[in-house]
Protein backbone atom coordinates (compact mmCIF):
# COMPACT_ATOMS: atom_id res chain seq x y z
CA UNK A 1 0.00 0.00 0.00
CA UNK A 2 2.69 2.38 0.97
CA UNK A 3 4.69 1.50 -2.01
CA UNK A 4 1.54 1.93 -4.57
CA UNK A 5 0.96 5.38 -2.31
CA UNK A 6 4.56 6.43 -3.11
CA UNK A 7 3.64 6.38 -6.87
CA UNK A 8 1.36 9.76 -6.58
CA UNK A 9 4.33 11.20 -6.33
CA UNK A 10 5.96 10.83 -9.81
CA UNK A 11 2.79 10.39 -12.66
CA UNK A 12 3.50 10.44 -15.53
CA UNK A 13 2.59 13.74 -17.15
CA UNK A 14 0.76 11.83 -20.33
CA UNK A 15 -2.08 10.33 -17.56
CA UNK A 16 -2.11 14.15 -16.18
CA UNK A 17 -2.59 14.92 -19.80
CA UNK A 18 -5.42 12.71 -20.34
CA UNK A 19 -7.21 13.33 -16.70
CA UNK A 20 -7.43 16.90 -17.41
CA UNK A 21 -8.48 16.38 -20.74
CA UNK A 22 -11.70 14.29 -19.59
CA UNK A 23 -11.94 17.31 -16.66
CA UNK A 24 -12.39 20.04 -19.14
CA UNK A 25 -14.44 17.97 -22.07
CA UNK A 26 -16.98 15.93 -20.06
CA UNK A 27 -18.41 18.91 -18.00
CA UNK A 28 -18.74 20.61 -21.24
CA UNK A 29 -20.46 18.10 -23.12
CA UNK A 30 -23.08 18.07 -19.84
CA UNK A 31 -22.65 21.43 -18.46
CA UNK A 32 -24.23 21.68 -15.18
CA UNK A 33 -26.17 25.12 -13.68
CA UNK A 34 -24.26 26.77 -11.00
CA UNK A 35 -24.84 29.93 -9.04
CA UNK A 36 -21.14 31.89 -8.67
CA UNK A 37 -20.25 34.32 -5.90
CA UNK A 38 -20.46 38.11 -7.44
CA UNK A 39 -16.77 39.37 -6.42
CA UNK A 40 -16.87 43.32 -5.63
CA UNK A 41 -14.76 43.75 -8.72
CA UNK A 42 -17.10 42.44 -10.86
CA UNK A 43 -20.36 44.22 -8.78
CA UNK A 44 -18.60 47.46 -9.23
CA UNK A 45 -18.04 47.24 -12.60
CA UNK A 46 -22.05 45.63 -13.23
CA UNK A 47 -23.28 48.43 -10.96
CA UNK A 48 -21.48 51.28 -12.78
CA UNK A 49 -22.51 50.44 -16.28
CA UNK A 50 -25.46 49.83 -14.69
CA UNK A 51 -26.06 53.22 -13.58
CA UNK A 52 -25.41 54.65 -16.95
CA UNK A 53 -28.27 56.99 -18.42
CA UNK A 54 -30.07 55.48 -21.41
CA UNK A 55 -29.62 57.53 -24.32
CA UNK A 56 -27.04 59.71 -22.19
CA UNK A 57 -23.02 59.09 -22.33
CA UNK A 58 -21.65 56.46 -23.91
CA UNK A 59 -19.41 53.22 -23.13
CA UNK A 60 -16.44 52.94 -24.58
CA UNK A 61 -15.18 49.14 -25.41
CA UNK A 62 -11.76 48.28 -26.47
CA UNK A 63 -11.40 45.34 -28.01
CA UNK A 64 -7.74 45.11 -26.96
CA UNK A 65 -7.27 41.37 -27.26
CA UNK A 66 -6.04 38.52 -29.62
CA UNK A 67 -8.04 35.47 -30.73
CA UNK A 68 -5.69 33.56 -28.65
CA UNK A 69 -7.50 34.81 -25.56
CA UNK A 70 -10.70 35.33 -27.00
CA UNK A 71 -12.32 32.44 -25.51
CA UNK A 72 -12.09 33.89 -21.70
CA UNK A 73 -12.98 37.67 -23.03
CA UNK A 74 -15.31 37.12 -26.03
CA UNK A 75 -17.83 36.03 -23.10
CA UNK A 76 -17.34 39.71 -21.40
CA UNK A 77 -17.80 41.08 -24.04
CA UNK A 78 -21.22 39.50 -25.04
CA UNK A 79 -22.13 39.88 -21.29
CA UNK A 80 -21.27 43.72 -21.06
CA UNK A 81 -22.85 44.53 -24.47
CA UNK A 82 -25.74 42.86 -24.04
CA UNK A 83 -26.17 44.83 -20.73
CA UNK A 84 -25.44 48.32 -22.59
CA UNK A 85 -27.82 47.30 -25.38
CA UNK A 86 -30.89 46.25 -23.15
CA UNK A 87 -30.23 49.15 -21.36
CA UNK A 88 -30.25 51.85 -24.54
CA UNK A 89 -26.40 52.50 -23.47
CA UNK A 90 -24.64 54.04 -26.47
CA UNK A 91 -21.36 52.23 -27.27
CA UNK A 92 -18.23 53.25 -29.04
CA UNK A 93 -16.17 50.37 -29.67
CA UNK A 94 -13.04 50.22 -31.33
CA UNK A 95 -9.48 47.93 -30.91
CA UNK A 96 -5.79 48.72 -30.06
CA UNK A 97 -4.74 45.32 -31.13
CA UNK A 98 -4.78 44.36 -35.17
CA UNK A 99 -6.33 41.04 -34.09
CA UNK A 100 -8.78 42.53 -31.92
CA UNK A 101 -10.37 44.14 -35.18
CA UNK A 102 -12.12 41.12 -36.27
CA UNK A 103 -13.31 39.94 -33.13
CA UNK A 104 -14.70 43.05 -32.41
CA UNK A 105 -16.51 43.09 -35.92
CA UNK A 106 -17.61 39.56 -34.77
CA UNK A 107 -19.05 40.74 -31.33
CA UNK A 108 -20.85 44.10 -32.24
CA UNK A 109 -22.46 42.56 -35.41
CA UNK A 110 -23.96 39.53 -33.32
CA UNK A 111 -25.21 41.08 -30.31
CA UNK A 112 -26.58 44.28 -32.12
CA UNK A 113 -28.05 42.27 -34.13
CA UNK A 114 -29.91 40.08 -30.81
CA UNK A 115 -30.97 43.50 -29.47
CA UNK A 116 -32.03 45.14 -33.19
CA UNK A 117 -29.22 47.88 -32.82
CA UNK A 118 -27.78 49.93 -35.78
CA UNK A 119 -24.45 50.43 -36.50
CA UNK A 120 -24.09 54.76 -36.48
CA UNK A 121 -27.18 55.19 -34.19
CA UNK A 122 -26.92 52.96 -31.10
CA UNK A 123 -22.98 51.76 -31.14
CA UNK A 124 -19.97 52.96 -33.87
CA UNK A 125 -17.79 50.01 -34.46
CA UNK A 126 -14.05 52.06 -35.68
CA UNK A 127 -12.19 48.31 -35.77
CA UNK A 128 -8.54 48.77 -35.18
CA UNK A 129 -6.76 52.52 -34.33
CA UNK A 130 -3.23 51.73 -35.10
CA UNK A 131 -1.42 54.46 -32.55
CA UNK A 132 -1.88 52.97 -29.15
CA UNK A 133 -1.06 55.40 -26.57
CA UNK A 134 -1.69 58.36 -29.32
CA UNK A 135 -5.21 56.77 -29.86
CA UNK A 136 -6.08 57.29 -26.17
CA UNK A 137 -4.68 60.75 -25.57
CA UNK A 138 -6.00 61.99 -28.87
CA UNK A 139 -9.68 61.04 -27.88
CA UNK A 140 -9.40 63.28 -24.69
CA UNK A 141 -8.48 66.06 -27.02
CA UNK A 142 -10.70 65.49 -30.45
CA UNK A 143 -12.55 62.12 -30.64
CA UNK A 144 -12.95 63.00 -34.69
CA UNK A 145 -9.51 63.45 -35.07
CA UNK A 146 -8.51 59.98 -33.13
CA UNK A 147 -11.70 57.86 -35.06
CA UNK A 148 -11.81 59.55 -38.48
CA UNK A 149 -13.66 56.90 -40.37
CA UNK A 150 -15.24 53.76 -38.59
CA UNK A 151 -14.57 49.96 -39.77
CA UNK A 152 -17.24 50.20 -42.54
CA UNK A 153 -15.32 53.34 -43.73
CA UNK A 154 -18.59 55.65 -42.99
CA UNK A 155 -16.25 59.80 -41.59
CA UNK A 156 -17.54 60.43 -38.09
CA UNK A 157 -19.70 63.07 -39.17
CA UNK A 158 -21.91 60.82 -41.15
CA UNK A 159 -22.32 59.02 -37.54
CA UNK A 160 -25.13 60.57 -35.69
CA UNK A 161 -24.52 58.63 -32.65
CA UNK A 162 -20.66 60.89 -32.92
CA UNK A 163 -22.43 64.24 -33.13
CA UNK A 164 -22.66 64.13 -29.18
CA UNK A 165 -19.12 62.82 -29.12
CA UNK A 166 -16.29 65.17 -28.75
CA UNK A 167 -13.99 63.69 -26.21
CA UNK A 168 -13.76 61.62 -23.01
CA UNK A 169 -16.28 64.24 -21.36
CA UNK A 170 -19.30 62.60 -23.46
CA UNK A 171 -17.79 58.74 -21.96
CA UNK A 172 -19.40 57.27 -19.10
CA UNK A 173 -16.24 55.06 -19.04
CA UNK A 174 -13.79 53.15 -20.86
CA UNK A 175 -13.58 49.33 -20.70
CA UNK A 176 -10.72 47.71 -21.92
CA UNK A 177 -11.07 44.10 -22.55
CA UNK A 178 -6.83 42.86 -22.75
CA UNK A 179 -4.82 39.77 -22.12
CA UNK A 180 -1.93 41.77 -21.56
CA UNK A 181 -1.56 45.80 -19.70
CA UNK A 182 -3.54 47.57 -21.87
CA UNK A 183 -5.70 48.82 -19.01
CA UNK A 184 -2.52 49.98 -17.50
CA UNK A 185 -1.96 52.65 -20.33
CA UNK A 186 -5.30 53.37 -20.34
CA UNK A 187 -5.53 54.51 -17.07
CA UNK A 188 -2.19 56.19 -17.54
CA UNK A 189 -2.85 58.13 -20.67
CA UNK A 190 -6.91 58.30 -20.54
CA UNK A 191 -7.77 57.90 -16.57
CA UNK A 192 -5.08 59.71 -15.30
CA UNK A 193 -4.65 63.30 -17.68
CA UNK A 194 -8.07 63.29 -18.56
CA UNK A 195 -10.12 61.95 -15.77
CA UNK A 196 -12.57 59.06 -17.91
CA UNK A 197 -13.45 56.54 -15.83
CA UNK A 198 -11.70 52.95 -16.24
CA UNK A 199 -13.02 49.31 -16.47
CA UNK A 200 -11.05 46.22 -17.19
CA UNK A 201 -11.55 42.37 -18.21
CA UNK A 202 -8.93 40.45 -18.40
CA UNK A 203 -7.97 36.96 -18.66
CA UNK A 204 -7.18 35.06 -15.13
CA UNK A 205 -3.56 35.31 -15.05
CA UNK A 206 -3.65 39.32 -15.27
CA UNK A 207 -6.24 40.18 -13.25
CA UNK A 208 -4.74 39.97 -9.88
CA UNK A 209 -2.19 43.05 -10.97
CA UNK A 210 -4.64 45.16 -11.12
CA UNK A 211 -6.00 44.90 -7.63
CA UNK A 212 -3.91 47.84 -6.56
CA UNK A 213 -5.85 50.20 -9.02
CA UNK A 214 -9.50 48.54 -7.98
CA UNK A 215 -7.92 49.40 -4.31
CA UNK A 216 -7.99 52.88 -5.31
CA UNK A 217 -10.12 53.47 -7.15
CA UNK A 218 -8.07 54.10 -10.94
CA UNK A 219 -10.42 51.34 -12.00
CA UNK A 220 -14.41 51.40 -11.42
CA UNK A 221 -14.54 47.18 -11.59
CA UNK A 222 -12.98 44.32 -13.27
CA UNK A 223 -14.22 41.09 -14.45
CA UNK A 224 -11.38 38.75 -14.16
CA UNK A 225 -11.14 35.56 -16.27
CA UNK A 226 -13.79 32.79 -17.20
CA UNK A 227 -15.36 33.73 -13.90
CA UNK A 228 -15.88 37.37 -14.06
CA UNK A 229 -17.27 36.56 -17.25
CA UNK A 230 -20.09 34.30 -15.74
CA UNK A 231 -20.47 36.47 -12.66
CA UNK A 232 -21.49 39.44 -14.82
CA UNK A 233 -23.63 36.84 -17.06
CA UNK A 234 -25.53 35.80 -14.20
CA UNK A 235 -26.14 39.65 -12.84
CA UNK A 236 -28.03 40.34 -16.31
CA UNK A 237 -29.34 37.46 -16.19
CA UNK A 238 -30.95 37.83 -12.32
CA UNK A 239 -32.01 41.53 -13.29
CA UNK A 240 -33.50 40.69 -16.19
CA UNK A 241 -31.72 42.08 -19.45
CA UNK A 242 -30.84 38.96 -20.75
CA UNK A 243 -32.55 35.40 -20.78
CA UNK A 244 -29.95 32.78 -20.16
CA UNK A 245 -26.25 32.84 -18.96
CA UNK A 246 -23.97 32.41 -21.93
CA UNK A 247 -20.54 30.59 -22.71
CA UNK A 248 -18.70 31.73 -19.62
CA UNK A 249 -21.42 30.49 -17.50
CA UNK A 250 -20.87 27.05 -19.54
CA UNK A 251 -17.56 27.15 -19.50
CA UNK A 252 -16.90 28.08 -15.67
CA UNK A 253 -17.81 23.91 -15.12
CA UNK A 254 -15.22 22.47 -17.10
CA UNK A 255 -12.91 25.05 -14.83
CA UNK A 256 -14.53 23.84 -11.90
CA UNK A 257 -13.96 20.26 -12.30
CA UNK A 258 -10.04 21.03 -13.67
CA UNK A 259 -9.22 23.33 -10.79
CA UNK A 260 -10.75 20.12 -8.62
CA UNK A 261 -8.34 17.72 -10.46
CA UNK A 262 -5.54 19.73 -9.62
CA UNK A 263 -6.06 20.12 -6.39
CA UNK A 264 -6.64 16.62 -5.72
CA UNK A 265 -3.30 16.25 -8.52
CA UNK A 266 -1.48 18.36 -5.90
CA UNK A 267 -2.86 16.14 -2.73
CA UNK A 268 -1.38 13.20 -4.11
CA UNK A 269 1.77 14.21 -5.05
CA UNK A 270 2.37 15.35 -1.61
CA UNK A 271 1.76 12.08 -0.03
CA UNK A 272 3.18 10.40 -2.93
CA UNK A 273 6.39 12.87 -2.24
CA UNK A 274 6.45 12.73 1.82
CA UNK A 275 6.01 8.96 1.62
CA UNK A 276 8.74 8.50 -0.53
CA UNK A 277 10.45 10.83 1.48
CA UNK A 278 10.29 8.31 4.70
CA UNK A 279 10.97 5.29 2.73
CA UNK A 280 14.10 7.10 1.85
CA UNK A 281 15.00 8.24 5.54
CA UNK A 282 14.07 4.33 6.58
CA UNK A 283 16.70 3.07 4.21
CA UNK B 1 25.30 64.45 -36.75
CA UNK B 2 23.67 61.24 -36.48
CA UNK B 3 24.28 61.19 -32.81
CA UNK B 4 23.91 64.63 -31.46
CA UNK B 5 20.91 66.03 -33.01
CA UNK B 6 18.28 62.62 -31.79
CA UNK B 7 19.93 63.54 -28.67
CA UNK B 8 18.63 67.32 -28.56
CA UNK B 9 15.41 66.34 -30.31
CA UNK B 10 14.92 64.05 -27.02
CA UNK B 11 16.72 66.04 -24.59
CA UNK B 12 14.51 68.58 -25.83
CA UNK B 13 10.88 67.18 -26.58
CA UNK B 14 11.22 65.14 -23.03
CA UNK B 15 12.28 68.60 -21.00
CA UNK B 16 9.40 70.21 -22.62
CA UNK B 17 6.63 67.54 -22.10
CA UNK B 18 7.64 66.81 -18.32
CA UNK B 19 7.09 70.45 -18.24
CA UNK B 20 4.02 70.60 -20.13
CA UNK B 21 1.75 67.69 -18.35
CA UNK B 22 2.17 70.44 -15.04
CA UNK B 23 0.73 73.62 -17.15
CA UNK B 24 -2.67 73.22 -18.38
CA UNK B 25 -2.55 77.20 -20.07
CA UNK B 26 -3.83 77.43 -23.43
CA UNK B 27 -0.38 77.60 -25.44
CA UNK B 28 0.83 74.71 -22.96
CA UNK B 29 -2.88 72.55 -24.78
CA UNK B 30 -1.21 73.63 -27.90
CA UNK B 31 2.15 72.59 -28.14
CA UNK B 32 0.53 69.33 -26.65
CA UNK B 33 -2.48 68.82 -29.27
CA UNK B 34 0.17 69.52 -31.83
CA UNK B 35 2.41 67.27 -30.86
CA UNK B 36 -0.46 64.28 -30.85
CA UNK B 37 -0.99 65.11 -34.05
CA UNK B 38 2.86 64.48 -35.24
CA UNK B 39 3.09 61.36 -32.99
CA UNK B 40 0.85 59.15 -34.83
CA UNK B 41 2.60 60.88 -38.32
CA UNK B 42 5.27 59.21 -36.75
CA UNK B 43 3.56 56.34 -35.97
CA UNK B 44 2.87 55.31 -39.10
CA UNK B 45 5.97 55.67 -40.68
CA UNK B 46 7.74 53.69 -37.77
CA UNK B 47 5.02 50.85 -39.04
CA UNK B 48 6.41 51.37 -42.56
CA UNK B 49 9.81 50.83 -41.73
CA UNK B 50 8.71 47.97 -39.46
CA UNK B 51 7.10 46.04 -42.36
CA UNK B 52 10.28 46.91 -44.74
CA UNK B 53 12.43 45.51 -41.96
CA UNK B 54 10.20 42.18 -41.08
CA UNK B 55 10.31 41.39 -44.42
CA UNK B 56 13.67 41.93 -45.69
CA UNK B 57 14.67 40.30 -42.83
CA UNK B 58 13.02 37.26 -43.63
CA UNK B 59 14.36 37.54 -47.06
CA UNK B 60 17.89 37.39 -46.66
CA UNK B 61 16.93 34.51 -44.12
CA UNK B 62 15.21 32.54 -47.34
CA UNK B 63 18.20 33.73 -49.71
CA UNK B 64 20.95 32.72 -47.07
CA UNK B 65 18.97 29.23 -46.57
CA UNK B 66 19.61 30.09 -42.48
CA UNK B 67 18.06 27.49 -39.83
CA UNK B 68 14.34 27.66 -39.91
CA UNK B 69 14.38 29.76 -43.46
CA UNK B 70 11.23 27.29 -44.02
CA UNK B 71 9.17 29.17 -41.30
CA UNK B 72 9.88 32.51 -43.44
CA UNK B 73 7.76 31.01 -45.95
CA UNK B 74 5.22 30.37 -44.52
CA UNK B 75 5.10 33.70 -42.59
CA UNK B 76 5.86 35.84 -45.90
CA UNK B 77 3.50 33.54 -47.39
CA UNK B 78 0.67 33.89 -44.74
CA UNK B 79 1.19 37.33 -44.14
CA UNK B 80 0.43 38.21 -47.92
CA UNK B 81 -2.25 36.02 -48.71
CA UNK B 82 -4.53 37.50 -45.36
CA UNK B 83 -3.70 41.01 -46.85
CA UNK B 84 -4.41 39.92 -49.93
CA UNK B 85 -7.83 38.44 -48.93
CA UNK B 86 -8.63 41.54 -47.15
CA UNK B 87 -7.68 43.66 -49.77
CA UNK B 88 -10.07 41.42 -52.69
CA UNK B 89 -12.64 40.43 -50.28
CA UNK B 90 -12.86 43.07 -47.88
CA UNK B 91 -13.65 42.93 -43.87
CA UNK B 92 -16.70 42.90 -43.60
CA UNK B 93 -18.81 39.86 -41.90
CA UNK B 94 -18.89 37.55 -44.54
CA UNK B 95 -16.31 38.00 -46.48
CA UNK B 96 -13.43 35.20 -47.46
CA UNK B 97 -10.98 37.42 -44.97
CA UNK B 98 -13.41 36.86 -41.96
CA UNK B 99 -13.79 33.23 -42.81
CA UNK B 100 -9.93 32.48 -42.85
CA UNK B 101 -9.63 34.56 -39.61
CA UNK B 102 -12.58 32.62 -37.24
CA UNK B 103 -12.44 29.07 -38.91
CA UNK B 104 -7.86 29.57 -39.61
CA UNK B 105 -6.36 32.01 -38.00
CA UNK B 106 -8.32 32.07 -34.27
CA UNK B 107 -8.73 28.46 -33.81
CA UNK B 108 -4.98 27.65 -33.97
CA UNK B 109 -4.09 30.46 -32.07
CA UNK B 110 -6.49 30.11 -28.95
CA UNK B 111 -5.67 26.30 -29.51
CA UNK B 112 -1.58 26.69 -28.85
CA UNK B 113 -2.49 29.08 -25.62
CA UNK B 114 -5.16 26.15 -24.74
CA UNK B 115 -1.94 23.78 -24.48
CA UNK B 116 -0.45 26.15 -22.04
CA UNK B 117 -3.42 24.93 -19.77
CA UNK B 118 -2.03 21.25 -19.65
CA UNK B 119 1.42 22.23 -19.16
CA UNK B 120 0.40 24.32 -15.90
CA UNK B 121 -1.49 21.46 -14.70
CA UNK B 122 1.53 19.33 -15.01
CA UNK B 123 3.78 22.02 -13.47
CA UNK B 124 1.79 22.46 -10.95
CA UNK B 125 1.24 18.64 -9.83
CA UNK B 126 4.98 18.86 -9.71
CA UNK B 127 6.02 22.53 -8.42
CA UNK B 128 3.31 22.66 -5.58
CA UNK B 129 5.08 20.64 -2.28
CA UNK B 130 5.27 21.41 1.23
CA UNK B 131 8.67 21.35 1.31
CA UNK B 132 9.20 24.28 3.26
CA UNK B 133 7.01 26.42 5.87
CA UNK B 134 6.64 29.54 2.88
CA UNK B 135 5.88 26.38 0.35
CA UNK B 136 3.25 25.22 2.15
CA UNK B 137 1.55 28.89 3.06
CA UNK B 138 1.47 29.04 -0.86
CA UNK B 139 0.05 25.51 -1.03
CA UNK B 140 -3.07 26.45 1.48
CA UNK B 141 -3.72 30.22 -0.14
CA UNK B 142 -3.27 28.43 -3.84
CA UNK B 143 -6.17 25.98 -2.76
CA UNK B 144 -8.18 28.59 -1.12
CA UNK B 145 -8.17 31.00 -4.31
CA UNK B 146 -8.81 27.69 -6.82
CA UNK B 147 -11.75 26.45 -4.58
CA UNK B 148 -13.18 30.09 -4.12
CA UNK B 149 -13.31 30.79 -7.66
CA UNK B 150 -15.46 27.90 -8.08
CA UNK B 151 -19.03 26.99 -7.19
CA UNK B 152 -17.75 23.62 -5.72
CA UNK B 153 -15.74 26.15 -3.30
CA UNK B 154 -18.85 27.71 -2.28
CA UNK B 155 -20.74 24.63 -1.55
CA UNK B 156 -17.92 23.35 0.64
CA UNK B 157 -17.83 25.89 3.00
CA UNK B 158 -19.92 29.27 2.05
CA UNK B 159 -16.97 31.52 3.53
CA UNK B 160 -14.12 30.17 1.36
CA UNK B 161 -15.17 32.80 -2.08
CA UNK B 162 -15.09 35.60 0.89
CA UNK B 163 -11.78 33.97 2.15
CA UNK B 164 -10.43 33.54 -1.49
CA UNK B 165 -11.58 37.21 -2.35
CA UNK B 166 -9.27 39.01 0.98
CA UNK B 167 -6.31 37.16 -0.33
CA UNK B 168 -6.55 39.06 -4.00
CA UNK B 169 -7.58 42.37 -2.15
CA UNK B 170 -5.33 42.33 0.60
CA UNK B 171 -2.18 40.12 0.39
CA UNK B 172 -1.71 39.66 -3.41
CA UNK B 173 -2.93 43.63 -3.87
CA UNK B 174 0.38 44.85 -1.05
CA UNK B 175 2.66 42.47 -3.47
CA UNK B 176 1.53 43.93 -6.57
CA UNK B 177 1.65 47.05 -5.31
CA UNK B 178 4.96 46.97 -4.08
CA UNK B 179 5.99 45.74 -7.60
CA UNK B 180 4.37 48.52 -9.23
CA UNK B 181 6.24 51.11 -7.55
CA UNK B 182 9.18 49.08 -8.23
CA UNK B 183 8.51 49.17 -11.67
CA UNK B 184 7.58 52.97 -11.76
CA UNK B 185 10.81 53.92 -10.30
CA UNK B 186 12.70 52.00 -12.88
CA UNK B 187 10.78 53.02 -15.80
CA UNK B 188 11.16 56.85 -14.32
CA UNK B 189 14.77 56.50 -13.96
CA UNK B 190 15.47 54.78 -17.62
CA UNK B 191 13.36 57.86 -19.12
CA UNK B 192 15.65 60.60 -17.11
CA UNK B 193 18.56 58.68 -18.03
CA UNK B 194 17.33 58.34 -22.12
CA UNK B 195 16.63 62.22 -21.70
CA UNK B 196 19.38 63.37 -20.45
CA UNK B 197 21.49 61.48 -22.77
CA UNK B 198 23.34 58.28 -20.65
CA UNK B 199 21.18 55.56 -21.76
CA UNK B 200 21.93 55.36 -25.66
CA UNK B 201 20.89 51.71 -26.60
CA UNK B 202 18.06 53.58 -28.22
CA UNK B 203 20.13 55.12 -30.96
CA UNK B 204 21.34 51.53 -32.21
CA UNK B 205 25.18 51.36 -31.23
CA UNK B 206 25.58 55.00 -31.72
Amino acid sequence: MIKFLSKFGKLDRRIIFGLLLVAILVPLLFSVKSRFYVDSATRNLYDYIDHIEPNGRALMLSFDYDPQVAAELDPMARAVLRHCFAKDIKVVALSLQPQGDAIGEAIMTQVSREFGKKNGIDYCYFGYRPGATIIMLQMGVNAKRALPLDYYQTPYDSLPMMHNIHNYDDIAMVLSLAGSTWPYSWIIFAGTKFKVRIGAGQTAVMAPDNYPFLQTGQLVGQLGGMKGGAEYEQLIVDAGYYKKPGMASKAMSAIAYSHLLIILLIILGNIGYFISKKIEQKK
Amino acid sequence: MKKNVPLAIVFVLGIVFIIQFFIPSRPSQTAFNTMIEWDLILYVFASVIAIDSLVRHHIIKISRKSKGWGYSIVYLGAALFMIMAAVFSGTREDSFYMKVFNYALAPMQATMFAILAFYMASASYRAFRAKSTEATMLLISAFIVMLGLIPQGAAIWSGLPKISEWLMLVPNMAAKRGITFGIGLGVTATSLKIILGIERNWMGGY
